[in-house]
């Protein structure tokens, strides 16, 4: 029971980052209609600006985290206004592969810019863990805990509760008549798609120091990302936050209890078994 | 339009970015230098395959140093009876398929004579045919899984230890001396990490100790190790033997420490204190591991190396201002076999000229003597059992931790 008890918290832990992830993909599709294989690459991006602030400018570690996240947005916007502006309406194959493309791109800039070695960025947080019973846990993982849990929420209240989430929601219903009503919806367009990668990029800030940060780290969490939205419902965001906790705990118990060896066949098992019996996803509904 | 036109412009520079991101590969080095005085020989082309991307980047960047700084040393000592070296670089990301593309553009392209590498034993083990079929040797000096000699091949030569030496040097030690009574292994999903478990689990189980199910990690997706670490504390373990690339050993030392759990451990590659230092936030990470270690910088503290090692040490840091690694020597020392091999083939660049030169090899490196047995394995290799404290990194046998 004891080990059952310590599996499960080390999954809801790691499942968290992951639903945060798997988020802003979920946030870009279920708006844009974009599907962003780039996604992990900003979370990539953000974890290797936050070593050069942190590591190689000896920066405040929060001071960084708020500069890389800031650094990896501004590129974002660029990447938006420059490439994914322009596949409004297009295929949804085409921002698939576009944004393998960039992807690629990315990968291979950061080995330019930087270097393909794993690197390292340290935490203010003390490394040793509180435990209470089978429960061991870091001051990191509590900062990875409530740092999720604010940007979840932080994002659903922008959505539902202000003017701005109510015109991103008008702009994603009809657009035409969004603009109609004063909505500038080419600014809408980007303004989602960087909440989107603010997901990830949040993510890169807390998991890259957790980690190990390199270059392809961002392709593991894309991957992820996608198994996780597919099982929740394309475009929920309640499903994208259970199939991330779902995933994560799966994902642990699997190593606990299998083998650490098959723990990803597990993983994308689970995913293929929730959509056999819905296959919509967990919350997913079938369009029209 | 100007938008299609943007996009364009766009993904034509991404493009090029993308080229040009992968220039490490096939690119000849600048210390291949043409050779001047000798215009009727040409140079033994020597092909590496090293990991330059992906989860071993590290330590392929360091064997491609080493590997570099060897053949410089050589080309300005005049070469080899007669010919200077050239080195020809391919980059397999530690990856199978990745491996045999990189041998075959070397050995079709750039038509080398010999292969140095491939840096992992899975990528080693999936080249090997090839270089059969061409009849060119392939001289490694990092992968460690017992097949790659044991198959026999004919034209493999591994300067550096393999499972089978090293579990019989030091699996029996780990129990009896160390106290590793009930151990786990965390180990690489690839032909090197079981190769590891096939080899040690037996011989520690012969000396008394219990091994649990072995934990098998992919090592460039895994980054998370807690689940393992909690199955094998609650399995009883006392002791974890791990093989992975060195940036994961510091993740699982450091996942552990987070877990309140303090098993030994003990890492079955030679590492030390200056590659951990790179990649742990601190020493404290470390503190305690014990490891295999081999001459490249143990030697420091050995008096039968100490200015052979001594000398290396210098040159790598005046040449890269680095401090040395144990990935440094293993291609140095690689690089140097295949010089005498060239030299006892009286200059021959012939493939079955430098195989039968291979065998003849008897010279004492930065890693022991290399003296090849007839299935092309070294059986010279100096080996230590070490330990970490206090950051650094100590000889058992000279000097036993307290």
């Amino acid at each position: 029971m004891t080990l059952f008890i310590s599996l499960v918290f080390g999954g809801i832990i790691w499942g968290s980052a992951y639903a945060l992830v798997a988020l802003g993909v979920t946030i870009v599709y279920g708006m844009m209609r974009v599907i962003n294989f780039s996604h992990g690459d900003f979370f990539m991006l953000t974890a290797y600006f936050m070593w050069t602030f942190v590591t190689l400018l000896g920066m405040n570690f929060f001071l960084g985290a708020v500069l890389a996240l800031a650094a990896a947005l501004l590129f974002g916007a660029l990447v938006e206004r420059f490439l994914i502006r322009s596949l409004v309406d297009a295929p949804i194959i085409n921002s698939a592969l576009l944004t393998m493309g960039i992807s690629a791109v990315m990968q291979n800039a950061v080995i330019l810019l930087w270097d393909p070695q794993q690197k390292n960025i340290a935490t203010p947080f003390n490394p040793n863990s509180y435990q209470w019973g089978p429960i061991a846990i870091t001051q990191n993982q509590m900062f990875i805990l409530i740092t999720t849990a604010a940007a979840i929420i932080g994002f659903n209240l922008i959505l539902k509760r202000t003017r701005l989430g109510k015109a991103i929601r008008a702009t994603f219903q009809d657009r035409d008549v969004a603009a109609l009503n004063g909505i500038n919806t080419k600014w809408i367009y980007s303004l989602t798609f960087n909440l989107g990668i603010s997901m990830a990029c949040i993510g890169g800030i807390l998991l890259g120091p957790t980690f190990t940060v390199y270059p392809t780290m961002g392709a593991a969490a894309t991957l992820k990302s996608m198994g996780i939205v597919v099982m929740g419902g394309l475009g929920n965001f309640t499903g994208a936050i259970i199939g991330g906790l779902l995933l994560g705990i799966v994902e642990s118990l699997a190593i606990g209890y299998i083998s650490s060896g098959f723990s990803n066949a597990i993983c994308f098992a689970a995913v293929i078994l929730v959509l056999s019996i819905k296959p919509y996803g967990i919350l997913g509904e079938k369009r029209l | 339009m100007k938008m299609i036109r943007i996009t364009s412009v766009v993904l034509i520079i991404a493009m090029l970015l993308t080229a040009c991101a992968t220039t490490p590969a096939g690119t000849e080095q600048p210390a291949a230098e043409k050779p001047e005085e000798s215009k009727t020989l040409e140079p033994l082309k020597i092909g590496l395959i090293v990991p330059l991307t992906g989860a071993n980047a590290m330590e392929g960047d360091n064997n491609q140093k080493g590997a570099m700084l060897a053949v410089k040393q050589i080309n300005e000592a005049g070469g080899v009876a007669g010919r200077k070296l050239e080195l020809v670089i391919e980059d397999d990301a530690n990856d199978v398929t990745s491996a045999v593309n990189a041998a075959q553009v070397l050995l079709d392209k750039h038509q080398v004579d010999i292969i140095v590498g491939p840096w992992g034993s899975s990528p080693a083990l999936a080249v090997m045919p090839l270089m059969a079929e061409y009849e060119t040797p392939m001289v490694v000096g990092s992968p460690t899984n017992a097949k790659i000699t044991d198959e026999n091949n004919g034209w493999v030569f591994r300067t550096c230890s393999n499972e089978v030496i090293n579990s019989e040097f030091a699996a029996a030690r780990l129990v009896t001396e160390l106290g590793f009574k009930t151990v786990g292994f965390m180990a690489n999903n690839t032909d090197h990490g079981r190769g590891v478990v096939e080899m040690w689990a037996p011989a520690i189980e012969a000396a008394g100790g219990k091994v649990l199910p072995a934990e098998y990690h992919d090592a460039s997706t895994t980054v998370n190790f807690t689940a393992s670490l909690s199955k094998l504390r609650a399995a009883g373990a006392d002791s974890i033997v791990m093989t992975p690339s060195l940036s994961n050993a510091v993740l699982i030392l450091k996942q552990a420490k987070e877990l309140n759990w303090s098993p030994k451990f003990f890492i079955t590659t030679g590492v030390n204190e200056n590659s951990l230092n790179k990649v742990a936030e601190s020493p404290e990470i470390f503190e305690g591991l014990y490891a295999l270690g081999y001459t490249v910088l143990m030697g420091l503290q050995d008096p039968e190396y100490k200015d052979a090692v001594q000398k290396f040490v210098d040159d790598i840091y005046n040449e890269y201002g680095l401090k040395a690694e144990s990935n440094h020597g293993s291609s140095y020392d690689a690089i140097y076999t295949v010089a005498e091999a060239l030299r006892l083939a009286d200059g021959s660049t012939d493939g079955n000229d430098l195989r039968e030169a291979l065998f003849k090899v008897n010279f004492k490196g930065l890693r022991g003597v290399t003296q090849f047995d007839e299935k092309g394995q070294n059986q010279g290799l100096k080996k230590y059992m070490c330990y970490f404290k206090d950051g650094k990194e100590y000889i058992c046998d000279f000097d036993l931790p307290q």
